[in-house]
């Protein structure tokens, strides 16, 4: 079953070209924490989303929250410079990166105080236009 | 010939005209000539057709080989280097074409990349000898009313095709066709490789036409390199192991 697996991803044509691959993050187990937006870099490769967030213990931390490239997000996925905004609280979910030490992961969604879901879409170049979620 | 008329002619020749040539070759709208102007937005894969496959399935042994040892810390995408050909047609972004009577432009959002073809007829110099380029030499001519297009001279590249690291030579040959269907443009890649694939390895996808302007890509070095230093290399710097891949004076 594992062998009919990989040679089905090796005939299909990988994604996009991913600026580099999500083996640093822990794609197994996403993170989700809730915070609010310090900072919003509209950047390739990746538009960046900096989230000020409250650890168990209450220690205040910001996390590093990459996104695909600006265009994808604008073109494929719907976003506005306006979607996600410095001081809005939000809802983060996200691939971590595995010392979790270091506050950096790669976004799959973001969920607005009044309930609107941004995803990241992290497969759009494969599938072309579609939903992004 | 006067020293002014002298120096308009040297510079003429060096910016790839011809006198002669200008005629041979037709803008948009003339007969057999489509009309490709305009930006292009993504749409994904030609409907109908077997998807596209990844160049592993194609790769000789060689090529396997190298994408085995090959540590994504060293990826020049890391610094801002753009991708090459056919890498950047395998993008999910938007495009622009503009025709012009002696060559095509062809704007990406990705990377910002700009490549210019080289309409035949024109007078246009080959490449020299020392003439490779991450994006090549590219030469184009309408046929059967699609623009096609066959670029050559590239420099090596550890992502020759998409993003396996299945590396490109620089024998890669690569045919773009682009066509319009209605409000669509469609194109087929075949890339050549006699070093590195068994057989030719395509690409097909479609684009619609949009009002929308293209958006700046603006990479940011800083940014772009933020991840690589956090890939753990020390199984690239295990002495058992470089022992085993390098000549012994490298080694030592």
């Amino acid at each position: 079953m594992k062998c009919a697996l990989c040679a089905v991803a090796l005939l299909i044509a990988s994604n996009a070209s991913a600026h580099h691959s999500l083996s640093l993050f822990e794609t197994a187990a996403p993170v989700t924490f809730q915070g609010r937006v310090t900072r919003v870099d509209w950047r390739s490769p990746h538009t960046i989303i900096f989230v000020e967030a409250k650890e168990p213990g209450g220690e205040v931390v910001e996390w590093r929250v990459e996104t695909v490239p600006n265009s994808w997000l604008i073109n494929n996925a719907g976003w506005t410079k306006d979607s996600v905004k410095p001081g809005d609280q939000v809802k983060v979910e996200l691939y971590a990166y595995g010392d979790k030490t270091i506050k950096y992961g790669f976004l799959l969604r973001v969920t607005m105080a009044d309930g609107k879901v941004w995803a990241s879409p992290l497969d759009i170049g494969r599938r072309g236009r579609g939903d992004p979620n | 010939m006067s020293r002014a008329a002298c120096a308009a002619l040297l510079f003429a020749l060096s910016a790839g005209y011809s006198w002669s040539g200008v005629s041979a070759q037709s803008p948009a709208a003339s007969p057999g000539v489509p009309n490709l102007t305009g930006i292009w937005d993504r749409k994904g894969p030609i409907p109908g057709r077997p998807p596209n496959v990844s160049p592993v399935t194609l790769a000789k042994a060689r090529a396997i080989g190298f994408s085995l040892a090959f540590d994504e810390v060293l990826l020049p995408s890391y610094d801002c280097s753009p991708v090459s050909i056919p890498v950047i047609l395998n993008d999910n972004y938007n495009f622009q074409i503009t025709q012009m009577p002696d060559r095509v432009i062809l704007r990406y959002e990705k990377e910002d990349v700009v490549r210019t073809v080289w309409l035949e007829g024109h007078g246009h110099p080959s490449p020299g000898v020392y003439d490779f380029t991450l994006h090549g030499h590219s030469r184009g001519r309408y046929e059967n009313n699609q623009l096609v297009i066959e670029t050559t001279k590239f420099v090596f590249d550890p992502r020759g095709f998409d993003d396996s690291y299945i590396p490109s030579s620089t024998q890669k040959k690569v045919t773009e066709r682009y066509w319009r269907e209605g409000n669509l443009l469609r194109m087929e890649s075949v890339s050549e490789d006699p070093l590195i694939l068994r057989e030719p390895y395509g690409y097909h996808y479609e684009w619609e036409l949009t009002q929308n302007p293209l958006i700046a890509f603006d990479c940011v070095a800083e940014d772009s390199g933020f991840a690589r230093k956090l890939f753990d290399t020390k199984k690239y710097q295990d002495p058992d192991l470089i022992h085993l891949r390098l000549p012994v004076y490298v080694a030592q």
